[in-house]
């Protein structure tokens, strides 16, 4: 029999609008003592409010126009100028310092907070290289030491570090079990003989199996020497990040690099076309955890382009027309070329501006319930959220951004539709897209190739 | 005791003396010390932390092509996507409003040549201050060949027609009034802030004045040295306290932080993780593999 746990939907509610207001100051004040940089600098206070960001976001596209990259850093900046600059101190209202005063207002934040998945479509579109999606991150961070994050996302965030510090038995032994039908059908090496450990993660492993099958038989015909952890690495880390638990997230990555290290690996191998790859190799310093220099990070698509390519083989043009649809984390954000160089595209870019933004947070809200629910199963309780109403709204507005984007790829109408990402093609499933016939990256490669 | 200048002065308290003897100095002045305030925030906030963790290796083809695109991507997208923004806000506000206006008006060139001589260089690319003048007023005391040959002394030929500080002018005013009823509309249901409203009536402003200013002659109420002086004083004064505005308000936009951001978005981008095309096009070079 399984027993109901109900989560809160935020962590600490501080009482009395005067307190929560002086406390959110504080927070805004911690988050850009330890977080501004020079591009964070720029990025608050560069920005010109022209609004030519807007069109690129599918938030904006597809769901609302409040939820404009401009419109959403705007409510950081409103923060930061009242908290840290002098004219915002000096002039308040005139240059847009605040606070926020009600409880509405601060909701109404929070809900402005999570409509972006910190793509970086609008980096691209903005005409002053300003990178909203990074100030909105910096924005969930203050409202997460505000306490207030949606709680199912908060809960994997949490359990993450438990999951690598200590699995419970009932997951370690049913990660074992699928670890041992991976290393049954596949060439994996023992542990400290192969060149690369793969970061297999929960999420990777009973949600994305089919195409990490994939991966590994292409990885095994190049003769690839890899082997797994004997653990999960996490629920998909750095996931605390995306709730900007940055405490918890330096905690999950310096496991990670030291685990991997420790092991006798130099080269950590990401399969994972979501945010794992980027925010371990790029990211970490905005939550300061601390990589070896002797480790690599490196993602499957790369490893595959070079094992293949630079040997002469084959050509990728020639597999027949599809349209590659760039995953942000790893293409936008990542700079992974070789992934889109795998798949003949025939989008262009500026006109379709094909971009899936799930990452993080997007990812969270949509493909939530399904980790949630193995989850469930794993722990042996059923997870029920104190208030069902904020994950809702976020699952339903991103199935918007599903169709919205969907019917943008089918434009392109190519036949194919590669993504090198899971997450958007689960997502298009969960938004019962038709049309776009979606095919991993993973599962091409593995019919091209192996042929 | 009056400075040397003003002795000679027949009108030594006027707006266009107030404009010219302190208010453009003390402009000067302001904008200098706050542009310094802020690179020196931005070189503070650089030591502070990090950048990126990592710099992936990149190609010099990519480094090109990634500068190129941080550029071209922005204006090509709003093509596509974003037509209004393209014309009213990249071509009207600064493209065939603006800045031809602020850096190429002959009495500009004129003006900012006196101060910095490098400036006189540009004369070639000046532009007249109306189609009907079209020869640029200032050069005809030198050359009075060119009055007779309306587009002699411009670069810019027949295209004067278009390319004059009316025409320009009367472009500025109408796209910036667009602005200024979105922003007032904002201001009104948004609670966006007011301080946007308040600079584009400042630039609303300043191109009526420069307009009224440049056109006194055939205006009855500003015939006289008097009227004339007064009016071209409040357009360097509103002039003026533009620049003193440029570190501390979005006007740094087209001084500093556009290009910055640009070559931020590049280093970020390029440099650091080796994407040089949306979704990263490019091949990559081929990585060392590091043998443990
Ligand atoms: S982020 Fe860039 S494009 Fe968007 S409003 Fe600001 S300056 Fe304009
Ligand atoms: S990062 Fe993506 S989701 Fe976030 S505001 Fe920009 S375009 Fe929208």
């Amino acid at each position: 029999m399984t027993r109901r746990v109900t989560l809160p939907t935020s962590i600490v509610k501080p009482r009395g609008e005067e307190a929560r207001r002086e406390l959110l100051a504080e927070e805004t004040r911690k988050v850009i003592e330890e977080y501004l940089g020079l591009p964070e600098m720029h990025f608050l206070e560069a920005c010109v409010d022209c609004g030519a960001c807007a069109p690129s976001c599918p938030f904006y596209k597809a769901v609302d126009k409040r939820y404009s990259p401009v419109g959403m850093a705007n409510e950081m900046r409103k923060l930061y100028k009242k908290t840290s600059t002098i004219t915002g101190k000096l002039l308040g209202r005139l240059v847009g310092a605040r606070l926020p005063e009600t409880e509405e207002e601060i909701e109404e934040i929070f809900d402005l907070a999570y409509h972006c998945s910190n793509c970086g479509a609008c980096y691209y579109t903005c005409p002053h290289g300003i990178d909203s999606g990074t100030i909105i991150a910096m924005l969930r961070s203050v409202l997460f030491r505000h306490g207030l994050a949606p709680s199912i996302i908060n809960l994997l965030a949490r359990l993450e570090l438990r999951v690598i510090e200590s699995p419970w038995r009932s997951l370690q032994y049913e990660w074992d079990r699928v670890i041992e039908e991976l290393k049954r059908d596949h060439n994996v090496a023992k542990e400290g003989e192969g060149r690369y450990l793969i970061l297999l993660d929960i999420y990777n492993v009973f949600v994305n199996k089919e195409n990490i099958d994939a991966y590994l038989e292409v990885l095994d015909a190049a003769n690839i020497k890899y082997s797994f952890p004997d653990r999960p690495l996490g629920v998909r880390p750095p996931l605390p990040l995306t709730v900007g638990h940055y405490e918890t997230a330096r905690r999950v990555a310096n496991f990670i690099y030291n685990y991997t290290i420790s092991k006798g690996y130099g080269n950590l191998l990401i399969l994972d076309g979501g945010y794992p790859y980027n925010d371990l190799k790029f990211a970490y310093t905005y939550y300061r955890a601390s990589k070896p220099r002797e480790l690599d990070i490196i993602h499957v698509a790369q490893l595959i382009y070079e094992s293949y390519l630079y040997e002469g083989l084959p050509a990728f043009t020639q597999w027949g027309k599809a349209t590659y649809i760039p995953s942000c984390n790893i293409d936008t954000r990542g700079g992974i070329g070789a992934a889109s160089k795998l798949v003949e595209i025939t989008a262009r870019p500026y006109e379709k501006h094909l971009m899936w933004p799930y990452a993080g947070v997007g990812w969270m809200s949509l493909l939530c319930p399904y980790v949630r629910e193995k989850l469930s199963i794993y722990l042996g309780v059923d997870l029920v959220l104190e208030e069902e109403s904020v994950e809702e709204k976020l699952i339903s507005d991103m199935r918007k951004v599903a169709r919205h984007l969907a019917e943008e790829a089918y434009k392109t109408s190519t036949g194919y539709h590669v993504f090198g990402c899971i997450d958007d093609i689960i997502v298009m499933r969960a938004a019962r897209v038709e049309n776009v016939n979606p095919v991993h990256l993973a599962q091409w490669l593995k019919q091209h190739l192996l042929k | 005791m009056l400075p040397f200048t003003l002795q000679f002065n027949p009108y030594p308290f006027d707006l266009y003396s107030l404009a010219i003897y302190i208010i453009f100095p003390l402009s000067i002045i302001i904008f200098i010390v706050g542009f310094a305030y802020r690179i020196t925030r931005l070189i503070l906030a650089l030591r502070r932390k990090k950048w990126v963790a990592y710099r992936a290796p990149v190609g010099i083809t990519t480094l090109i092509l990634g500068l190129v695109n941080v550029y071209i991507y922005p204006p090509l997208f709003a093509a596509f996507r974003n037509k209004k923004d393209l014309v009213l806000g990249l071509m009207a506000v600064h493209m065939v409003g603006l800045l031809p206006l602020i850096f190429l008006l002959g009495q500009h060139v004129a003006f900012y040549a006196y101060f910095i001589p490098i400036y006189s260089l540009l004369w070639p690319l000046a532009i007249p201050i109306s189609a009907a003048t079209g020869s640029l007023p200032l050069f005809q005391q030198f050359e009075p060949a060119i009055a007779t040959q309306p587009f002699h002394s411009s670069i810019w030929g027949p295209l004067t027609v278009v390319l004059n500080g009316d025409v320009l002018t009367i472009i500025s005013l109408v796209a910036v009034g667009f602005k200024l009823g979105e922003r007032l509309y904002m201001m009104v249901k948004e609670g966006h802030r007011p301080s946007d409203v308040i600079l584009y009536i400042h630039l609303t402003l300043i191109l009526i004045t420069g307009a009224l200013a440049a056109h006194h002659e055939s205006l009855p109420f500003l015939t006289g040295a008097s009227a004339y002086r007064s009016v071209l004083g409040l357009h360097m004064i509103l002039a003026g306290l533009f620049l003193a505005l440029v570190p501390f308000t979005k006007y740094w936009h087209f001084v500093f932080g556009m290009f910055f951001g640009k070559i931020v978005e590049w280093i970020d981008r390029t440099v650091m993780r080796g994407a040089a095309l949306e979704g990263g096009r490019l091949v990559p070079p081929r990585r060392k593999v590091r043998r443990r």
